[in-house]
């Protein structure tokens, strides 16, 4: 167990703009610099993390910087989890995609961008894919509207929404 | 040689491709998914999913509900387990408020997993089977269901709409009689799974239909994060109540099939197999059912007996608060993922303190399985897509949250 601390730890170490975060449980997480990203991700698949579980974002409205990115990569052979979240603000929060590491990455960053509105670089097609093409606004945003419906919704009223 | 060989050996010829639109209605699509593929005469050149029809917005609808009050939205997820979704969040629940539960509550929860994989892997293969053509293994499958259905009833008080789990528990204990009729059922089910193992396993037309169709390698498994019978079926010895147990899985004793080859029929057989593991798994919980409370006896973080709120002050109290603000939980962020039938059920909380969480993530197997699709059925013919489909075994109430 410790030895796989070690080897996150100076896998973290060896890339500029990453630091190791206190988990509620116990596990390994760590928060990186956007451009950090990468580098950091490819050293962890060499050293043997091979499978993503998930990405996904997390709203701080009103916050700054507003999006939190999170990956969660496994090691199947290690039988070890770890976390990456990466902080991202802007009028149009952008981080790198994964898709060339990992193919599992491609719908659920999709997915990310519908719901949120994070913008994935070098994604192969960074289309919507719960909700329909032409939808407006992205949905899990802490200010999306939880009463009222949108233009383009079916059955419509044409009333606007309600914070 | 394979087919795909037989498609590039062919000489090129100029021709038009077709667009092919399968579903969102097509029946074997199970659910609403839509395939839009492109056609080489009936070789598939090309395949998009179309997903989300089913989208429901249950993310956003969690973090506007206490920790209980999500649990019926979970047996809408994979609709075909709802009993295995709502342990799958109860856990993911605990794990961040950090509560363990009592010896029986956990038995149960595993009884109530187990019953799960059966009927959803009985409906997985009955339908896969159909849709090749094999109609009578639907239907003897679909008659254990039944029996399974009843149980659950039993148990919950419905077939589908279980809403069975708690915080810290299980909303009731089993009802009287419960275990012996589990027990009956566990008794005669194996003889059941070989009389459509004879049907199937060394059927001819059965083989032809599924070997060496959709072959997916393990390290391909890996990177496309296929997770549950599929992953396994590609050989890949992975199990999260093997490698991190949860409920107590350590103590049971059961194997973890996995496939040699990856094709359509190496995650039949898995699946059959996991079926005979859980009606063992079941028997021993049967029979090391341990007594004691159903629920954790903490007044923050599951509800007093209703005798009690009626006479007593701080139980009123205690169920006020807990029913209107819910269970308080800490700041922070916390994972857990369920072997559930169809793969890795996983919730994501991130909790800003408080008995409502800020998100929540559903990482959905079916969602996640399905991405590697139009890599499988490329250069396949329209009638292995339906097998194919059969034998990823997906839910589109799952996929699409």
């Amino acid at each position: 167990m410790s030895e796989l601390k070690s080897l996150l730890d100076a896998a973290a170490a060896e890339v500029p703009g990453v630091r190791r975060i206190e988990d509620l449980r116990g596990e390994d997480a760590f928060l990186a610099e956007p451009s950090a990203l990468r580098p950091f991700v490819t050293k962890l698949k060499e050293a043997g993390f091979d499978c993503l579980v998930l990405v996904t974002a997390v709203d701080n409205y009103l916050d700054e910087p507003r999006f939190e990115v999170t990956w969660r990569l496994r090691s199947l052979g290690r039988n070890a989890d770890v976390r990456i979240n990466v902080p991202v603000g802007g009028e149009d929060p952008e981080v790198e995609s994964l898709c060339d590491l990992y193919p599992a990455a491609n719908w659920m960053e999709r997915e990310t961008w519908d719901m949120f509105g994070v913008r994935f670089r070098g994604h192969p097609n960074l289309e919507r894919i719960l909700m329909w093409e032409g939808f407006e606004g992205h949905p899990l945003r802490k200010d999306y509207p939880l009463l009222g419906n949108t233009p383009g919704t079916p059955g419509y009223s044409g009333k606007g929404g309600k914070q | 040689m394979s087919q795909v060989d037989i498609v590039l050996d062919r000489p090129q010829q100029p021709s038009e491709h077709q667009v092919l639109n399968m579903g969102p209605q097509h029946p074997s699509t199970h659910g609403v998914l839509r395939l839009v593929l492109e056609l080489d005469g009936e070789i598939i050149v090309n395949c998009t999913p179309v997903v989300g029809y089913l989208h429901r917005a249950m993310e956003k609808i969690a973090e506007s509900m206490t920790f209980n009050m999500f649990t019926p939205y979970t047996d809408r997820l994979d609709y075909l387990a709802p009993l295995a979704n709502n342990v799958a969040l109860s856990c993911a629940q605990e794990r961040l408020l950090g509560i363990d539960i009592p010896p029986r509550a956990k038995a149960i929860r595993v009884i109530c997993c187990e019953m799960s994989r059966i009927s959803a892997h009985l409906l997985g293969l009955g339908a896969f089977a159909m849709d090749v053509g094999a109609m009578t293994a639907f239907l003897w499958f679909f008659r254990e269901r039944e029996k399974i259905y009843t149980l659950i009833e039993h148990l919950s008080g419905a077939r589908f709409t279980t809403s069975y789990t708690r915080v810290g528990g299980v909303a009731a204990d089993m009802p009287e009689g419960f275990l012996d009729e589990l027990r009956a059922f566990v008794d005669q089910f194996p003889s059941k799974v070989e009389e459509v193992e004879n049907l199937l396993t060394r059927n001819r037309i059965w083989v032809e239909r599924t070997k060496d169709l959709g072959v997916v390698t393990p390290a391909e498994a890996v990177a496309w994060g296929l997770t549950g019978p599929n992953l396994r079926g590609s050989g890949v010895e992975w199990d999260c109540r093997l490698k991190r147990p949860y409920l107590g899985y350590e103590t049971y004793d059961f194997e973890v099939p996995v496939g040699s080859v990856g094709d359509c029929y190496d995650r039949y057989l898995v699946r059959i197999e996991e079926m005979k593991e859980s009606t063992r798994i079941l028997r021993q919980a049967i029979e090391r059912m341990p007594g004691g409370p159903v629920k954790v006896e903490d007044p923050k973080v599951s509800l007093p007996a209703k005798s009690k709120v009626l006479m007593g002050m701080d139980e009123l109290i205690h169920q006020f608060i807990l029913v209107t603000e819910g269970q308080d939980a800490p700041p922070g962020e916390s994972y857990f993922g369920a072997e559930n039938p169809k793969g890795e059920l996983g919730f994501y909380f991130r909790s800003k303190g408080g008995g409502y969480p800020d998100r929540m993530f559903i990482r959905s197997p079916s969602f996640v399985n399905l991405q590697i699709l139009p890599k499988m059925v490329k250069g396949r013919y329209i009638s292995d897509v339906v097998a194919i489909l059969g034998s990823l075994d997906f839910v589109m109430g799952e996929c699409d949250r």
